[in-house]
Order: C-alpha cells, then sequence, then structure tokens
C-alpha cells in the first residue's frame, strides 16, 4: 500500500513542479496585465493616459506570451519523441560545428570541436536543438579571446560523453563549483531536458568568473 | 486579395478578421473543417489561415482534402501544438508554414504577406533581384555575374531571403525556416549570419539589398520596391 502510494506520489511529482512553476512564471505579468486593464477602464483619465495604460499592458501580454512559450519549450524539450533509428553524432556534431563557427568568429572565440565516431539513441531533431542550445550557451557565457572545447568519446561500452569546457587560452582550470541541478539559463535548461528524455544527462558547473564545464553523457546505439 | 480563416473558436476568429480586413484583404470564416473543405474547394481564395483542431473534420484531413485539387494555394496552419512532430505533419501533409498559438498578430500578419506573393517554389530554380542570383540546383550565387562562395546555412538562408524578397521577415522566422529550431530562446545568430551574408553579398555592390527593419527582423528589398 505504502509502496504504490509512493510510486504514485514520484509520478505527480513533475507535473506538480511543472504546473508551480508555470504558475509562477505567469501569475506576475499576469496580475500586471489585468490591473493594468481595469485602471484603464477608469473613466477620469485623459486619453493619454488611456494610451499610457494600454501599452503598458501589451508589455505585460507580450512578457505573458514569452513565459508560456518559455514553459511549453521545456515541457516539450522533456519528451524523447521517435528514437527508432540511431544518431549519427559525429555528423550532428560536425554540422553544429559548421553552423556555429560564424557565431564563435564574430565574439572572437577560439571553437575547438572533436567527435569520434559513434551513434546515439534518441531523436535527431531533438538531439540537434538540445547540442545547438548547449554550444550556443557556451559561446554567449564566453568572453572575447577564450577558447570552448567540446570532445566527444566513449567512455564505457554503452555510454558516451560529450565534455565541454570554456577557458582562457592562458591556462586551463577546472571550475570549483558544485553541479547546478536547473540551470538559470532556459536554453540550457531546454538541452539538460532533451539529453534527460534521449536517456543520458547533462552535468554542469559555472563558477563565479564565468567558467563554465560539464558533459553530456548519451547512450550509445552502436 | 481573399484569405479564408478557419478557426472555431469565435473570439479568435473574429479578431483575425478584424485585423485582416484593416489590411484590405477581404475575409471569409469557416467555422469547422467540413464548411472549410467545401468553400476551399468551391471558392477561390488567395490563402486560407487555417487551425488544426476543428470540429467535424481536422485541419489535417481539410488539407489532405484541398491539395490534390489546389496545389499552389498558400495555407498557413494555426496550432496549439507545438512538438517538432506537429509541425513536421503539417509541413509534409501540405502547409506552407506553420505558426504555433499563442501568436501575436504582428507575426501572423508578417507570415501572411510573405506566403501571398511567394513565388511557387517547384517552379523556380533560379532566384533573382536586381544582379544577385541564387540556382537552387546547382547550389550557385552569383552577384553582378560574379560567384560568391557561401556556407550551407549562408546560402539557405539567402534562399529563404530571396522567396519572400520585398517582405518583412521575422527572426523567429527564420530561426523555425533555416536552423529548424522550435524556439527562439533570444540568440544572435541570425543577426551573425546576416552580418556574415551582407559582407559577401552587399558589401562593394549597390544597390544594398538586405535592409534590417527595426522591430521586426529583415527584408531583402531592391532599389525599385524602395523607391515604390
Amino acid at each position: 500500500m505504502t509502496d504504490t502510494s509512493a510510486s504514485d506520489q514520484s509520478a505527480v511529482q513533475p507535473e506538480r513542479a511543472f504546473v508551480s512553476d508555470l504558475f509562477h512564471a505567469v501569475s506576475q505579468p499576469l496580475t500586471a496585465l489585468e490591473c493594468g486593464l481595469e485602471l484603464s477602464l477608469r473613466r477620469d483619465q485623459s486619453a493619454a493616459e488611456f494610451r499610457a495604460r494600454v501599452e503598458t499592458a501589451l508589455v505585460n501580454a507580450k512578457l505573458l506570451h514569452r513565459r508560456l512559450l518559455e514553459a511549453r519549450a521545456l515541457q516539450d524539450a522533456s519528451e524523447p519523441g521517435d528514437t527508432h533509428a540511431p544518431v549519427d553524432l559525429k555528423g550532428l556534431v560536425r554540422q553544429l560545428h559548421e553552423d556555429l563557427l560564424p557565431v564563435a568568429t564574430s565574439a572572437q572565440i577560439k571553437l575547438d570541436v572533436k567527435c569520434e565516431a559513434a551513434t546515439v539513441h534518441g531523436n535527431e531533431a531533438r538531439l540537434r536543438n538540445g547540442l545547438f542550445y548547449l554550444i550556443e550557451f557556451l559561446l554567449r557565457v564566453s568572453g572575447s579571446g577564450q577558447r570552448v572545447s567540446i570532445r566527444a568519446q566513449r567512455v564505457s561500452l554503452t555510454a558516451l560523453e560529450v565534455s565541454f569546457r570554456n577557458s582562457s587560452p592562458a591556462r586551463i582550470e577546472t571550475p570549483d563549483s558544485t553541479p547546478v541541478a536547473e540551470p538559470a539559463d532556459l536554453g540550457l535548461r531546454i538541452a539538460q531536458r532533451t539529453f534527460r528524455a534521449a536517456g543520458g544527462e547533462l552535468v554542469f558547473t559555472q563558477n563565479r568568473t564565468g567558467q563554465v564545464a560539464g558533459y553530456v553523457r548519451l547512450l550509445l546505439a552502436d | 486579395m481573399r484569405i479564408l480563416v478557419v478557426e472555431d473558436d469565435a473570439p479568435l476568429a473574429s479578431f483575425l478578421r478584424q485585423g485582416l480586413e484593416a489590411e484590405y484583404y477581404a475575409v471569409d470564416i469557416a467555422p469547422d473543417g467540413d464548411d472549410a473543405r467545401w468553400m476551399a474547394l468551391e471558392n477561390d481564395y488567395d490563402l486560407i489561415v487555417l487551425d488544426l483542431n476543428l470540429p467535424k473534420m481536422d485541419g489535417i484531413a481539410v488539407l489532405h482534402a484541398i491539395r490534390p485539387k489546389k496545389p499552389s494555394l498558400p495555407v498557413l496552419v494555426l496550432t496549439g501544438r507545438s512538438r517538432i512532430e506537429d509541425r513536421v505533419e503539417s509541413l509534409d501533409s501540405g502547409a506552407d508554414d506553420c505558426l504555433i498559438k499563442p501568436f501575436s498578430y504582428t507575426e501572423l500578419s508578417a507570415r501572411v504577406r510573405a506566403l501571398m506573393r511567394r513565388r511557387p517554389l517547384t517552379a523556380e530554380t533560379l532566384l533573382k533581384i536586381e544582379d544577385l542570383e541564387l540556382d537552387r540546383i546547382e547550389r550557385t550565387v552569383k552577384r553582378a555575374g560574379k560567384r560568391i562562395e557561401l556556407t550551407s546555412k549562408e546560402f539557405g538562408l539567402l534562399e529563404y531571403l530571396l522567396r519572400n524578397a520585398g517582405h518583412r521577415i521575422t527572426r523567429s522566422m527564420i530561426v523555425e525556416h533555416v536552423w529548424n529550431l522550435s524556439f527562439d530562446t533570444g540568440t544572435n545568430i541570425v543577426d551573425v549570419y546576416i552580418n556574415y551574408l551582407r559582407k559577401k553579398v552587399d558589401e562593394g555592390y549597390s544597390p544594398k539589398l538586405i535592409h534590417t527593419v527595426r522591430g521586426v527582423g529583415y527584408e531583402l528589398r531592391s532599389r525599385r520596391e524602395v523607391a515604390a
């Protein structure tokens, strides 16, 4: 009886957390929107005041819209999608490297990517999105002159790790902080859920100087 | 220009009608899939805005019913389903573009304009504006007869801009169509690529073709269209 109850509890836990996060995300802009609209209906105001209130309401409506899109993107990332075909990781990483190289070059960041030939479990489009958001995040938090290194290699018979770090050209050190359970950055959170949905995981640390390191573990399919 | 809006949610349908009529389109409303199929096949529309979740017959079935008889009629699908697979299913069923709810009217309006005058993709291998040419089969680009080397993504971005030449393209549209990303986290990748493309396509040439539209995105525009 207790076991069943505990299992039921763990099954609804992610749903509760999602609803709680969603409520938190939308409550502020929704309140501001409602109050703004109520105030805009008051009669004792000029046309300019009325217009200003409507403009503020529009800003809050757009913020609410954005929060809902973010919540849905996170929920979507938690779904594995069609995973029947194994994914050629090397091809995927090579294409992403080419696509994101202009972003790195324009920010004067050295993007160094190496991936050994391997096929992994997952949905190709979703893994591409996850890796895109991860690499784009690494480029965004890295400064001019820094190097972003990404290495994908087998670590066991069943798993492959995509390790990543950013560092200044002068020294390479491991960030001294503990792993971040729920990153604040939306792109990184989407990436984390995407890899989790594919049976893998993303472990990530960031210290106060902005240095980032971590790895994505994926299940091998070959 | 006549548009059929297929939407069962009456307030949303009314809001779309008001917005599109304010832009001088003639608008008909179909509240369910059966009516939509009949109206689309019986009347001549320039574009259909089609909600997927409909009573009597869903939007995908409507698309399957009208596509064989009206292959070049532009269809913009509206959907509350945001998964990559749902978007792919819509496009595979014959939709020309897919807009995920909730959306802003500005985004819908930009997509309607882009679809309205888009040249049929299948018929054209050579896309051209002023002295800029893109050959979709040979995968080559020339400006003033001089060959320009582009990466695959730069080529894809330029092709998308050329297909929508003369129309404002939002960053979301570019992120979805060129990068196939379902959600724009605010990355600057589009701006970076546009800058690269400008250096290759516009620098040293006249007139400049790639224009920034403040607060919206970008537009590929010829000198004649600027004058107009």
